[in-house]
């Protein structure tokens, strides 16, 4: 069962919302074309639908701050920092193996122009993303879980060649 | 009276020949995934999604709702002066003479998509990705374009509504009774301001670019931070104000397909609007999660709790006072109100979306790829639904002639169910962290485009459906209105 947290969550969320929304929308406009009514007690249907929509936005926040993520630097002692050169069109990593289980401070670069650095796991699911801006550096806080081969991919369009910039690394277990 | 009105017909006629351009490079981008990338399709990608995304916005949408707002404007205020021919010139000049630049950069190899991603415009001439004189062409149709969007347009609003720029106490209480007029001043009071910092610092890099300044010389204009912070500030507001215009037009046009003609609470909706701009202006900084360590966690908070701010009015004011409305008041069945209301429902839907990526916890994941091509698509596509609903209701008053409401069911109808589905196919490509703007995909990621293409395709023949509706019905009109031949 995938977390509310996990980008599946939020599609399977989105869906729900979907749904309801359009059921409601479209009861309205076939009321509407039917002539309309008074409705008996629009004060409570007022009621309620504030409440629905206040536990929605109150819940989703108050859950999300306990959903993993890449935290920005200072808020887990780091063991181990990775550097990351962002350029048109290649990330360059150093280390380019990394171990399981240990928070990793990536400190991302960019020597040109605006990147995305998405880090991928084995299977092809994007576990974050740093925006990479020339003359700054980024320090993102993350701990793999796995072993295997990450794929790195741009998340920000960077010129023509930008679909093409990718890379990959290696986890390891301890 | 045709006379005055040739100039909101204009803006119409001109946002239909972008659209028509601007959709067709929109189909492009899932059908190039049939075939292998080369360097030359490379260019073909990145041209058509600069081309998609700059047409369709401003060539189209802003034009489309320039000539009906004006004439709106124009009804509602009926201020008629030689102003009121001169500034929609100069608004209409600015704005194509601007995107035809654009146009031609473009085909000279000028391709940094329509967020322009700064500094990318001037590293890409700087490495030969384009042509120099390419980026000097784009940033003369940029620079006006901006002019038309920040101040031609404030301005002409401002004239059509109070016969002056700024106006009088008596003429903003006036407004309170008229939201869709209400919704245009509130665009004319905030883009000036929100749009100013990113104006002056595109006129400094024009300068740069030119050769006439270093960059180091105004370096809080050049540097890749505080320019995408200004450009942020005027992007999101600038949708945020459309939106605004958007429900101003939703509040305006459905009652009077009611039986009362009567919003169910004026008052609620003059509130929503006020409170939803207030809510929308600090949000714009939900761009800007993925600068993990720039972006100040006050800043990100600010800007999470008042995105979520600008859904839950949303979605407690608007949403219940429309829909009440039609539930006591009835709804007469016509395409204006019906494209409306499916624009307004596709606006709460996607808005949904819009608050997951105002989260931190998602943004970081799902930020940068086809997810946030959903948002940004999806609302643009609702605002464009209840501006083609407006152009339904207002198409009597532009032209004299009643559009074939048979074929505006099925526009409306078609319209709708292929938005939505485009919508979730971009939702399902971003949940598979498919990176957007990006060409070629890994291979096995093509199986995306597919419906994307598909629904794509559904979407341009409704609005097909539509372009047919309006030249049999201009046939119709021109045949009527001819002079009559003369009798030997």
């Amino acid at each position: 069962m995938p977390s509310l947290g996990e980008p599946f969550g939020a599609l399977i969320l989105a869906l729900g919302t979907t749904v309801i929304l359009l059921a409601l929308g479209i009861a309205v406009i076939a009321q509407g074309l039917r002539g309309g009514s008074h409705p008996a007690h629009a004060w409570l249907v007022r009621a309620i639908w504030v409440g629905i929509v206040t536990l929605l936005v109150v819940g989703v926040n108050l859950l999300s701050e306990t959903w993993t993520r890449a935290e920005p630097a200072g808020t887990t002692p780091p063991t181990l920092v990775a550097q990351v050169e962002a350029s048109m069109w290649r990330f360059a990593l150093e280390p380019e193996t990394l171990p399981v289980g240990q928070p990793i401070e990536f400190r991302v670069r960019s020597a040109d122009t605006i990147h995305g650095f998405g880090v991928y796991d084995p299977t092809g699911k994007l576990l974050f993303t740093v925006m990479a801006v020339p003359g700054a550096e980024e320090r993102a806080i993350f701990t793999f879980r796995e072993p295997g081969t990450y794929t790195v991919r741009c998340t920000e369009y960077c010129g023509t060649p930008h679909g093409l910039m990718r890379a990959t690394f290696t986890v390891q277990g301890r | 009276m045709r006379y005055t009105w040739k100039w909101e017909w204009t803006f119409v006629s001109s946002a239909l020949f972008w659209f028509a351009i601007g959709g067709l490079a929109g189909l492009l981008l899932p059908l190039l995934r049939a075939f292998s990338a080369d360097s030359t399709l490379l260019r073909v990608y990145a041209g058509s999604v600069t081309t998609h995304g700059v047409l369709m916005v401003f060539g189209g949408l802003f034009q489309l709702m320039v000539g009906l707002c004006l004439l709106h404007g124009r009804v509602m205020g009926g201020r008629i002066d030689e102003w009121s021919t001169r500034l929609p010139v100069l608004l209409w000049l600015s704005t194509n003479v601007g995107l035809a630049f654009m146009a031609v950069s473009v085909f000279g190899g000028f391709a940094p998509s329509y967020v322009l991603v700064y500094p990318l415009p001037l590293v890409g001439a700087d490495v030969a990705l384009w042509p120099r004189w390419a980026l000097l062409i784009a940033l003369v149709g940029i620079a006006l374009v901006l002019l038309a969007v920040l101040y031609l347009y404030p301005a002409a609003i401002a004239r059509s509504l109070f016969g002056r720029l700024l106006p009088t106490r008596t003429q903003l209480r006036g407004l309170i009774p008229d939201p869709g007029s209400l919704g245009m001043s509130i665009y004319a009071l905030v883009m000036p301001i929100l749009g100013l910092p990113v104006f002056l610092f595109a006129a400094v890099v024009f300068l740069v670019a030119l050769g006439l300044l270093r960059p180091e010389t105004i370096p809080i204009a050049t540097s890749a931070r505080s320019f995408n912070v200004a450009f942020w500030l005027f992007a999101h507001n600038l949708m945020e104000a459309m939106g605004i215009m958007t429900l101003g037009a939703i509040y305006a046009i459905v009652p009077r397909y009611t039986r009362s003609g009567q919003l169910y609470s004026p008052r609620a909706a003059v509130v929503a609007m006020i409170l939803y701009t207030m809510a929308a202006i600090p949000a714009f900084g939900h761009h800007l999660y993925t600068w993990v360590t720039g972006n100040p966690e006050v800043l990100q908070n600010v800007s999470r709790s008042t995105s979520w701010a600008t859904g839950f009015i949303a979605a407690t004011l608007t949403a219940f006072n429309v829909g009440l409305t039609v539930w006591r008041n009835g709804l007469r069945a016509h395409p204006a109100p019906l494209l409306i209301l499916g624009g307004l429902l596709l606006y709460l839907i996607d808005g949904f979306v819009a608050l997951e990526l105002s989260t931190p916890a998602w943004n970081l994941r799902l930020h940068g790829t086809l997810y946030a091509t959903a948002h940004t698509m999806t609302i643009l596509t609702a605002v464009l639904l209840v501006f083609l609903g407006v152009t339904y209701h207002y198409y009597p008053a532009l032209r004299e002639y009643q559009l074939d409401l048979r074929l505006g069911y099925l526009h409306s109808g078609l319209s709708f169910v292929a938005a939505l589905a485009m919508f979730f196919s971009l939702l399902a490509g971003g949940v598979a962290g498919l990176p957007r703007r990006a060409y070629p995909w890994l291979p096995d990621e093509n199986a995306f485009a597919v419906p994307l293409l598909v629904f794509g395709l559904l979407f341009a023949l409704a609005q097909g459906l539509f372009a047919w509706n309006l030249w049999r019905t201009e046939r119709a009109r021109a045949t009527v209105l001819a002079p009559a031949p003369a009798a030997d």
